[in-house]
């Protein structure tokens, strides 16, 4: 395989010897350089431009850098105050959704606690259907009706104004 | 060629000038050399001395003068109940600290004179700033701001703010005023909740810290659960407190606390507590329990009175901080019969119908028994015994059985052991083994006199017989969530058969009797739903004097009887006014199952009442 391969590389050799010298020297001639453009600025001032630059671009990455210690602080300054905002209502909201709030606040709607219900069933209405009790001062939380009249007497007295404002609820 | 005599007339030149004044020029120099040389190596060997000798040490002296650590404190668990309403959670509060000796030259110039003409000068200028942002008195903010003199440097100004205030205190920039972060812990639900959820209080450690330490309940049982652990952050930072670019900077972070879900309804819990304080406030009992549960044992209320208000701990005694259900072990008199009657039942010496002529006093070993109240010899079957609450006719049903027996079932019922839910303070009651029984103590068992139960151990009894005879143990957290907020269920323990359906559902059967007419307890019955319970007046053992004296009134309860769904049991302890169990606890069962019922949506009792026979032979 290597044979026409060899045969080849040889051929163009051959082809060069078989060749007429055309004249008796090499011919030498002046290799005009492709075209340079030559460079405009001189080689220090161009040195110190880059320097410049490059400082320049270290100064700037350098103001981003400490720029971002600045926002951190900032934010995370803003951070904590949205936090305490998120706190102060959430606590707001535990306070006011707990059973004995929203009994108290019922209690001033004038709303009272449900009469035992009647139920619709298949058999037809299950219990006897009761007028709900007129609104007492206070979350009729008591099962004695006596202890209910005492406790009337002094929660009226008692202002059940907002925590926030210190002015006695309008009535 | 011309060089050697230029040289020479180079000397020539020069010599001569060199005589009188070349000395002095030259040993000024030398002189100067020297010095400069000697200051030179003194710099040198300063600097040798500070870049080589003390440099990892001044490094770090002036490291330390730039790094700056906080703490990033974690948050404890929350405590929420079944809906999500929250029990007790933590929220950040601030103390404010003054430092008398900065506020003495508050609106000052170095000359004397008032930045502010329109403000008084020191302490008092700081007042007058400060005191209707804190909302407190002028005056007496004025003495707490000038401290104990001009060398004071800590004064404690006010106590617990919140955030948001100490903003605007902090905005309005006096010198010499600081926070101190706490965390404090809220209790929406107050004093309905507090025995049960516990109180976190605050005491100090040897170096003057305050930490938090819980009191009671499930914040000083769970507290491995509920506490966090605080991280820290250290970091280098500017004279003005910016962090230092690309310093040095290390962060532990947080690790906050696990929330603790329960089974308990908040709702419940409130009606619960509310309506026994109300009822051991009109009876005058020294304290009333609540327990709710529904059939598996879930835990839906555990209410106790008297109970500490949590936002206050400045006075408080130790009956407030213990949730009764739990900790406080009584006789369970009656409610006990159902225990007998079950065993008898299940064991197949009686059923429901068996006639019994019951006398009113039968006398065993050696003393007399009595039922409460003197009668003629009645012919009652054994639901009729249960109705009646007879201790006669309970010894009569007992005593077929032997002891062992009778005290397998107790075991099996959940008696004489804790419940299993490691609360503080928990109490197993007592439970004598028939080899320990002294005198009559065989026939007292029987009618829950002589041995000792907590409350949720003797509504756990009733539940058994509202889940058709199978016992789970009672639990009372439902689950956890990790501070990532990932619930994970705690597993629900597995149930073990007490009695058959059957027996059950002849108990049930039974127990309705309880509340009709002819019952003990007809002020418990609720309209449209079948109620089954059972009533207990017992002679209430006093630790304070060792005997019995007063009585412990309860009444415990399972509706709807056809479909059991819930169970409350109500125990007062020592009331004064009116001790016996249907007529004081059994308007509190009504309140609360009624309200309970209603809450949760259970459909009204389709079947008509049982109506089994309580008497015999009156017919004929």
């Amino acid at each position: 395989m290597s044979q026409p391969l060899i045969a080849a590389r040889k051929a163009p050799a051959r082809a060069r010897e078989a060749r007429p010298d055309t004249g008796n020297r090499p011919e030498l001639r002046v290799v005009v350089p492709p075209a340079v453009r030559r460079l405009r600025l001189p080689l220090p001032v161009a040195c110190v431009l880059l320097l410049s630059l490059g400082l320049f671009g270290l100064l700037m990455t350098n103001i981003a850098i400490a720029g971002d210690a600045y926002r951190i602080t900032d934010l995370r300054v803003t951070s904590e105050r949205l936090a305490d905002q998120q706190q102060a209502a959430d606590e707001s909201l535990a306070a006011q959704s707990a059973p004995q709030a929203l009994a108290e606040r019922a209690t001033e709607l004038g709303m009272v606690p449900a009469p035992p219900p009647v139920h619709l069933t298949s058999d037809g209405a299950v219990g006897t259907p009761a007028v709900a009790p007129s609104p007492t001062a206070t979350p009729t939380a008591g099962v004695a009706e006596g202890e209910q009249e005492a406790v009337r007497g002094t929660a009226e007295e008692q202002p059940t104004g907002e925590q926030t404002a210190g002015e006695p609820a309008a009535r | 060629m011309p060089r050697p005599p230029a040289a020479r007339r180079t000397a020539a030149r020069t010599a001569p000038r060199a005589g009188a004044s070349d000395v002095r020029p030259d040993r000024r120099l030398r002189a100067f050399v020297i010095t400069v040389l000697v200051a030179l190596s003194l710099l040198a060997g300063r600097l040798v001395q500070l870049q080589g000798a003390d440099a990892a040490e001044l490094a770090q002296a002036a490291f330390n003068q730039r790094v700056h650590t906080t703490t990033l404190y974690a948050q404890r668990g929350d405590v929420l109940d079944a809906n999500g309403t929250v029990l007790a959670t933590s929220v950040e509060r601030r103390d404010v600290v003054a430092d008398p000796s900065i506020l003495a030259s508050f609106n000052t110039r170095a000359d004397g004179t008032a930045r502010d003409e329109s403000l008084p000068q020191g302490a008092a200028g700081a007042a007058q700033v400060l005191a209707p942002l804190l909302g407190v008195d002028e005056a007496g903010l004025t003495a707490t701001l000038t401290g104990s003199g001009p060398e004071d440097q800590y004064a404690l100004v006010a106590v617990g703010i919140t955030p948001e205030l100490w903003q605007r205190v902090s905005d309005a920039d006096v010198p010499g005023i600081t926070s101190e972060r706490t965390a404090q812990r809220i209790y929406p639900s107050g004093s309905a909740a507090s025995t049960l959820v516990g109180v976190l209080g605050t005491s100090e450690t040897k170096d003057g810290k305050t930490i938090d330490r819980p009191l009671s309940g499930l914040e000083l049982a769970e507290n491995d659960l509920l506490e966090g652990v605080d991280g820290q952050v250290r970091y280098e930072r500017s004279l003005r407190g910016q962090e230092i670019p690309l310093g040095e900077s290390e962060t532990t972070e947080p690790v906050d606390g696990t929330s603790l879900h329960l089974t308990i309804d908040a709702d419940l819990q409130w009606k619960a507590a509310s309506a026994i304080a109300a009822q051991v406030e009109a009876t005058g009992a020294k304290s009333g329990t609540v327990v709710v549960m529904d059939a598996q044992q879930r835990l839906l209320a555990l209410a106790s009175s008297p109970s500490i208000d949590p936002s206050d701990l400045t006075s408080f005694t130790n009956e407030e901080l213990n949730n009764t259900a739990l900790t406080d072990s009584f006789e369970p008199g009656s409610t006990a019969k159902v225990i007998t009657m079950a065993a008898v039942l299940e064991e197949g010496s009686s059923t429901a119908a068996s006639e019994f002529t019951v006398p009113d006093e039968l006398k065993r070993s050696t003393k007399v028994f009595h039922d409460s109240h003197e009668h003629e010899d009645q012919q009652l079957t054994l639901a009729g015994i249960l109705a009646e609450s007879s201790n006669t006719g309970t010894i009569m049903a007992g005593e077929e059985l032997d002891a062992q027996t009778l005290y397998d079932y107790q075991r099996e019922f959940g008696l004489g052991e804790e419940t299993g839910m490691d609360f503080p303070g928990e109490t197993g009651g007592i439970l004598a083994t028939p080899e320990e029984y002294s005198g009559t103590q065989r026939y007292t068992v029987m009618f829950g006199q002589g041995m000792s139960v907590n409350a949720v151990q003797a509504a756990s009894v009733f539940a058994t017989v509202a889940n058709d005879g199978v016992r789970v143990p009672p639990t009372l957290i439902a689950g956890t969530s990790d501070p990532d907020g990932n619930y994970r269920a705690n597993g629900v323990p597995a149930g073990t058969r007490v009695v058959s359906s059957q027996t059950a559902e002849t108990l049930r059967d039974m127990m309705q009797a309880v509340v009709s007419e002819e019952g003990t307890a007809a002020a418990a019955d609720i309209p449209g739903y079948l109620v089954a319970g059972k009533t207990g007046t017992a002679q209430r053992y006093d630790i304070d004097c060792g005997c019995y004296r007063g009585y412990t009134a309860s009444f415990i309860g399972l509706a709807p009887a056809d479909d059991p769904q819930l169970v409350v049991a109500v125990i007062l302890q020592d009331p004064k006014s009116n001790y016996y169990g249907g007529s004081a606890a059994g308007p509190v069962f009504k309140d609360v199952m009624g309200y309970a019922l209603q809450q949760r949506g259970v459909e009204p009792s389709g079947d008509a009442p049982a109506g089994l026979p309580l008497t015999w032979g009156a017919e004929g």
